[in-house]
């Protein structure tokens, strides 16, 4: 493996490609699609900018943690880090240098690079892309000519990456949003019904709110099930009639 | 204007009492955007309504009115997800009522309400509070608009839900979901829940006859709740036929 130099100045995509690549990003709307499905398109349209790449994938983490890989084809079912232990893919270095992995050479990481070989690839190109807030993410180009020449020129890449960066890393920090709204409405409801639950064994039992969380507290740990969800039997058993006699 | 909001609720909050990171915020948006009052809340339609933060004791009245008869500007805010102004002038054709509660008991005569995480589904809003019966009608809402984003990104990142998809909510961390305002609010489900039994009510209902009867004593929910888990105030005292 080895460390490429710093890139030099200036952009190296050719305008047509560059344009294209523009063009195709500004056509993601974030809010009307999945994350996936952006990261995806993002990873076929760099595939489509720089020459000589075969396939490439884009990984994006939350506070560390692999929230979305996209392959641009059918490389995914095979390198997939997720299905593989924690550090499979090689860490990319910190922006804007690029890691070189020769999937035949020696080193680290032999698992991952034992599989991209089975599958064609000759080197991976590995990059960070410019963390945003607690959100980070990796591009990994994969070549399949076994010459060096033919990988892409390593600002092209830096360009590329750049480019790619905004994109991906708003889709992830929006699903992640779109989650967390989610959660939050649903944390509100189990709660409602974790006091209303208390509300009708206070009047059951004629116990204070705080027995009765308590008591609900014991039915969900001898019944070994959420408090959420012991509540919502309580809310519902009395929908029914069923809360007749002291639970 | 955004540098200027993150100051002031970073200088008043304090990292040790996260349930009170919602006041800080509401303070802010009042300072910020020079209103007399601003309220934080977030809302779970039908009827789930947990006022969060508040900029004063007047701006919590406030909410608990729009709560307490169960429309207002702000829940029309959250349900078309989008800005609502109401001045003295649209307050008297279309929520008079709380029109009329909203001057007593907390002094304000206009507000402007707008939708919390308004780009997905909507999680909440931001109320803005006047004292003067037309502010709200020249109020520029732009501004407020870019904070009520900047709230909802701040209560998100800061939201006690589970880091990775699978988990469970963290019930026992304190969050800004355990406001005193919340808190208080969560008492009248209990109440709820103890006329779904004694009355044999609906939630819906039970939430109803509630509304019904601190509309008519010019009392709030939270107060009922009180009354009715102290023991002060029986379920059969809701009966229509008692009070003959």
């Amino acid at each position: 493996m080895s460390t490429g130099e710093v890139p030099p100045p200036g952009d190296s995509l050719d305008d047509a490609a560059r344009l294209r690549l523009v063009a195709g990003l500004s056509l993601l709307s974030v809010a009307t699609r999945p994350a996936g499905e952006v990261v995806r398109r993002v990873a076929q349209l760099v595939v489509e900018a720089l020459p000589g790449v075969a396939e490439a994938s884009v990984s994006v983490a939350h506070r560390g943690v692999v929230r979305a890989v996209q392959f641009s084809g059918h490389l995914a079912s095979v390198l997939d880090e997720r299905q593989h232990p924690r550090g499979f893919v090689p860490a990319p270095p910190p922006a804007p240098h690029v890691l070189v992995v020769d999937t035949a050479g020696g080193g680290g990481h032999a698992e991952f690079r034992a599989a991209a070989r089975r599958h064609g690839v000759h080197r991976t190109l590995v990059s960070a892309l410019p963390a945003a807030g607690d959100f980070t993410g990796t591009l990994v180009l994969y070549v399949e000519e076994p010459e060096p020449a033919a990988d892409p020129d390593p600002a092209a890449v830096a360009e590329v990456v750049r480019l790619v960066a905004v994109p991906v890393l708003d889709a992830a920090a929006y699903a992640e949003a779109v989650r967390r709204a989610e959660q939050l409405t649903e944390a509100m409801r189990s709660r409602a019904g974790i006091e209303q639950a208390k509300g009708i064994l206070v009047a059951v039992h004629g116990c204070s709110p705080d027995e009765a969380f308590v008591r609900l507290s014991r039915m969900s740990q001898q019944s070994n099930r959420k408090l959420r969800d012991v509540a919502e039997d309580v809310v519902a058993g009395y929908v029914r009639g069923e809360v007749t006699q002291a639970p | 204007m955004l540098e200027d909001f993150a100051d002031a609720w970073l200088r008043d909050a304090d990292p040790g009492a996260p349930e009170l990171l919602p006041d800080s915020l509401a303070r802010a948006c009042a300072s910020v955007l020079a209103v007399d009052g601003a309220g934080l809340s977030i809302i779970s339609r039908p009827s789930l309504r947990l006022p969060i933060g508040a900029s004063s004791a007047a701006s919590a009245a406030a909410e608990r009115w729009q709560f307490t008869l169960g429309d207002g500007p702000c829940f029309r805010a959250h349900d078309t997800q989008s800005v609502v102004v109401a001045p003295a002038s649209v307050f008297a054709t279309q929520w008079s009522v709380l029109q009329q509660e909203m001057r007593r008991h907390a002094g304000f005569r206009s507000v402007v309400c707008l939708p919390l995480g308004r780009s997905f589904a909507g999680f909440g809003v931001l109320d803005l509070y006047f004292a003067s019966p037309s502010a709200a009608a020249t109020f520029d809402p732009a501004r407020a608009l870019a904070l009520a984003d900047e709230v909802s990104d701040v209560l998100l990142a800061a939201s006690p839900v589970p880091e990775g998809p699978g988990e469970d909510e963290p019930l026992d961390a304190t969050s800004w979901l355990d406001a005193p305002g919340a808190q208080r609010r969560r008492r009248v489900w209990v109440a709820l829940g103890m006329l779904n039994f004694e009355l044999r009510l609906s939630s819906a209902d039970a939430l109803a006859v509630l509304r019904g009867r601190a509309y008519a004593q010019g009392r709030s929910l939270e107060e009922l709740a009180d009354d009715m888990i102290e023991g002060r105030l029986r379920s059969e005292q809701f009966l229509p036929d008692l009070g003959r």
